[in-house]
């Protein structure tokens, strides 16, 4: 396996076989070659000798399709998992056009593209995922049936270092048990600190998911949002420990939500793990900061 | 498994974007040359179903459902089986792909689909080529293979640009062509054919019968097809010369002439002058009988001579054959066989009491053999015949009513009346039939015989000189021999009296105005093509190979070392390539073969760049290292990476860094 920042497609890193249709082409080769024989006609004899010469050039023009490409990738834009990861493949050509090249993976495939002639062309693949943490890029494969589609020329499996941050899958219903308080301290289900709640109202489109009694929806009691006398408090602490009743990914996903809801709702908000303390902060980078920690948490940490 | 629904539409309409029109236009364009051919009810129907694509494709035109098109294709298959008797075969054959290609146009889902119509495409341009070899269509049939082609192209590349695929196919076409070369000289050639002789193969050929019956050449003497064309090495005979004999006939019953059983015992003859040699390139006759000037010198291989000095080769000719032959045009006979003379003399059973009390005439009044053929001859000169290409039909004892009678007729009357007219006599005579005359090409400097120019003369055995050959023909019309079949016809045809005209009057019926001087010069020198191609690319067959293997030091070469051979060449270049494209790193462009110049000279001082080391931390390792010239370093390292990476192409620039490099000279300092 080709493994590296970069892989160059190199005359081993070829293979070459033909595909469906060049078994049927090679099928009337045999029988216009019989029937040159049989009739003992010259021009039929050279006609399918010109056939047979183009699917032997044609071998080259199919291996030089895809000769010295430089193959690299890169992550795309973190996902939650359950969302398709969208990795980005690029192919570096330093001589000329390439046609009809087919990005595979296990689980994808990119419709078929042309790279010009010394320029770069990058494409994206969509992966699924289905856990958290960092996603490997797939090992890819790049093929082509160019120029005839009597062949399929393909590369070795490439394992290229390229990765994708997926998140922990945010659990449907939001926690409400933000623990907050300065310092350290924390009260599970408590919501203090200037927080006054006042009470229900029917919920009216517009308003912050965040506020959503999430609670009375569950008793099914309807949508209602929370209303609160004063502004929101400075800071919240998520912490892992105020979930302790539930398995690691269950909290993981539990606390994924808490983030989101509290970025929504515009708080302060500080992530508490074992061996990892965020202070708290609100903005789409330190939302990041805490979804991270959260994808990269080690179950026996 | 099988595809959804929505799939085969999504592949459909991919493959329809990206080849219908093209696949519509090789389909047509390939069966432009067979719709003569083919029965016009055929045409008809081909035609209708190409517009019913052209619609499906233009304005969207359902297609068919699939009960019509089995119906169509029931009812298409079983008129071709009563229009030919059979499915197979060229002609059936090419009838039936040509409709299921028209009905494989109504139902096209997948690219399988498309590809399949190309292959089959594929398999028409080679089926074209089975008709006729002529050059004008490996021209128009070579166009069509790169449409084809492209039209491949465009199936596998989606969104090809037309220009991208022609050129594509083209570049591929021309790429094949040495390999293809290599093919045609090595690809072992097999003689006759694999599955008994196609019975159709040489329907439609024509060439002279073995039979003559008054009326019988005239069918030849209006085709205007090739019978073969003559190469002289040296000087070419005059037109009275140019007999090519084919066929001697012997036995006649009064009406039709055969050549009978061969009489044993062949005759040497004494040759009076050196012979003339040259190359004979027959059209495919159908027939083993070799027209040959008199007289051919010997038999090549795979021929042989027959009694009456004729060259018969083992097999019917039916594919074009060349040969390299030599002839006598003067010679000498000393005694003529038994059997020869008795079948020489053969009368039929009947011989009307005029046509006899005419030969009794002359043999009374004349001296010798020699003084009746002449009396024979001035007959025809001085009675009231008449030369034509309509004779009126003649009854039961066409000879009588033909001398005595009509009077009118053409080559095949004169003969058979004057052969019969001598044996009445006692002179042994005898008929030879096979060709007159032929067109010189001067571009090419051959001739051309062609159908037309079939002619029937006699031979007489005189004492003391041998077979000598008497045209009564050209006592009567001695244009035809002067000025050739054609030419007669032509001068027939403006009601020219034959026999007397002087010849200034003559030439000037003759003379063609510009147009048609042009129009000969036009055609003969397309012929001159022809002939040059038929020479060199369509005569290669077993023998010719065998020839040139032996040229190349390899004799009796068995079929499979020969594919052997041409696998291990195809191999080599292929190996060649392979390896020579593994070999070649990317040839850096001019800014970095400079800044490799800059490194090496910093090697030379000491510093080495490792392979993965970047440009900007090098300079900074120089720097530190040599610091009297750490300025130098930064400012060439700072425009290289300006030059390469900035993406702006600065010849100033170029310059510039190319001059820093070339003053950079850290080791001497």
């Amino acid at each position: 396996m080709a493994q590296g920042a970069e892989a160059v497609l190199g005359t081993r890193q070829i293979y070459i076989l033909p595909t469906r249709h060049g078994l049927l082409f090679v099928l009337v080769l045999v029988a216009l070659a019989l029937a040159a024989v049989n009739y003992s006609n010259a021009l039929a004899y050279l006609l399918t000798f010109l056939l047979a010469s183009m699917a032997v050039v044609s071998l080259l023009h199919a291996q030089r399709n895809l000769l010295k490409l430089r193959v690299t990738a890169a992550g795309g834009d973190p996902v939650f998992a359950g969302e398709p990861a969208t990795l980005r493949v690029c192919l570096h050509n330093d001589s000329g056009a390439r046609y009809a090249l087919r990005l595979e993976s296990a689980q994808a495939t990119v419709m078929p593209f042309n790279v010009p002639a010394h320029d770069t062309r990058c494409v994206a693949l969509s992966v699924p995922t289905v856990r958290r943490g960092r996603l490997d890029c797939p090992p890819l494969t790049l093929a082509s049936v160019f120029p005839l589609g009597i062949t399929r020329v393909w590369s070795r499996r490439m394992v290229l270092p390229a990765r994708c941050l997926v998140y922990p899958k945010p659990a449907e219903e939001a926690p409400w048990q933000i623990a907050a308080g300065t310092e350290g301290e924390s009260r599970p289900g408590v919501l203090q600190d200037g927080e006054d709640f006042t009470g229900l109202r029917t919920y009216q489109p517009g308003d912050a998911p965040a506020r959503i009694s999430w609670k009375t929806l569950a008793r099914g009691q309807g949508l209602h949002t929370k209303e609160f006398r004063a502004t929101l408090a400075e800071s919240v602490w998520l912490d892992w420990e105020a979930f302790a009743p539930h398995d690691v990914e269950t909290r993981l996903s539990l606390l994924c939500r808490a983030v989101l809801e509290a970025e929504d709702s515009g708080l302060a908000y500080g992530l508490r793990l074992p061996g990892v303390v965020l202070e708290p902060d609100s903005g789409a980078l330190h939302r990041h900061r805490c979804l991270e920690a959260l994808a990269l948490h080690e179950a026996h940490a | 498994m099988k595809p959804t629904p929505e799939i085969l539409k999504q592949e459909n309409a991919l493959a329809e974007r990206a080849a219908g029109y093209w696949l519509l236009g090789a389909a047509v364009v390939v069966l432009l040359p067979h719709a003569m051919r083919l029965p016009v009810w055929l045409s008809a129907v081909l035609a209708a179903l190409f517009a019913w694509r052209f619609f499906m494709l233009q304005r969207a035109w359902p297609a068919p459902n699939r009960w019509w098109r089995w119906l169509l294709t029931v009812l298409l298959v079983f008129a071709l089986y009563r229009e030919y008797g059979t499915l197979f075969g060229r002609d059936a054959g090419s009838a039936l792909l040509a409709a299921m290609l028209a009905l494989k146009f109504l139902e096209l889902q997948r690219l399988r689909d498309y590809v399949l119509s190309v292959l089959l495409i594929y398999f028409l341009i080679v089926i074209g080529f089975l008709y006729s070899q002529a050059m004008w269509l490996v021209v128009y049939l070579l166009a069509v293979f790169v449409l084809t082609t492209a039209t491949l192209i465009r199936l596998a590349v989606p969104g090809a640009r037309a220009r991208f695929a022609l050129r594509l196919a083209a570049v591929l076409l021309l790429q094949a062509l040495p390999l293809m070369l290599a093919m045609h000289l090595l690809f072992p050639r097999l003689q006759g054919a694999l599955w008994g002789l196609p019975q159709d193969a040489n329907a439609g050929l024509t060439g002279l019968s073995d039979e003559m019956r008054p009326g019988s050449i005239q069918e030849l003497s209006l085709s205007d097809d090739i019978a073969f064309r003559a190469h002289f090495h040296g000087p070419a005979p005059p037109p009275a010369q140019r007999y090519w004999r084919a066929l001697v006939l012997w036995t006649t019953d009064g009406k039709n002439w055969t050549r009978g059983t061969d009489p044993r015992g062949g005759i040497a003859y004494e040759a009076l002058e050196a012979p003339l040699s040259y190359s004979l390139t027959l059209e495919p006759s159908n027939k083993p009988w070799l027209p040959a000037l008199d007289l051919p010198v010997r038999a090549p291989s795979g021929t042989r001579l027959r009694s009456g000095f004729v060259l018969e080769a083992n097999a019917p000719v039916r594919e074009r054959l060349s040969l390299e032959l030599g002839a006598h045009t003067r010679y000498r006979m000393r005694a003529l066989g038994v059997a020869e003379r008795r079948a020489a003399l053969q009368r039929p059973e009947q011989i009307s009491p005029r046509v006899q009390a005419l030969a009794a005439r002359w043999r009374e009044t004349a001296g010798s053999d020699a003084e009746v053929v002449r009396a024979a001859l001035a007959h025809f000169r001085a009675e009231k015949y008449f030369y034509t290409l309509t004779p009126p039909l003649l009854g039961d004892d066409p000879v009588d009513e033909f001398l005595f009678e009509t009077r009118r007729g053409f080559c095949e009357h004169y003969a058979a009346a004057f052969v019969t007219l001598m044996r009445s006599s006692g002179i042994p005579a005898r008929i030879v039939t096979g060709y007159q005359g032929g067109e010189y090409n001067p571009i090419g400097n051959y001739f051309i015989v062609r159908q037309l120019d079939a002619h029937a003369w006699a031979e007489v055995w005189l004492p003391g000189q041998g077979w000598a050959r008497m045209d009564p023909t050209a006592a009567i019309a001695p244009e035809r021999i002067e000025y050739g079949a054609d030419s007669l016809r032509r001068l027939l045809a403006r009601g020219a009296s034959l026999g007397g005209a002087p010849p200034e009057a003559l030439r000037d019926m003759l003379a063609l105005d510009a147009f048609g001087r042009a129009r000969r010069q036009l055609r003969l020198s397309l012929d001159a093509a022809n002939s040059a191609w038929q020479r060199w690319v369509l005569g290669y067959n077993q023998a010719r190979q065998r020839e040139f293997l032996a040229q190349l030091g390899f004799e009796n070469v068995d079929p499979l070392r020969l594919v052997g051979l041409l696998a291990l060449l195809i191999a080599l270049v292929m190996g060649f390539y392979v390896i020579a494209t593994r070999r070649r790193a990317p040839r850096p462009d001019p800014v970095q073969r400079v800044y490799f110049n800059f490194c090496r000279k910093l090697a030379r001082s000491g510093l080495v760049r490792a392979p993965q080391e970047g440009a900007l931390a090098f300079a900074e390792r120089g720097a530190q290292q040599l610091p009297q010239h750490a300025a130098a370093i930064q400012s060439i390292t700072r425009l290289y990476i300006h030059l390469r990476y900035g993406g702006t192409d600065n010849a100033a620039q170029r310059q510039l860094f190319a001059h820093q490099v070339a003053s950079f000279h850290p080791a001497r300092t």
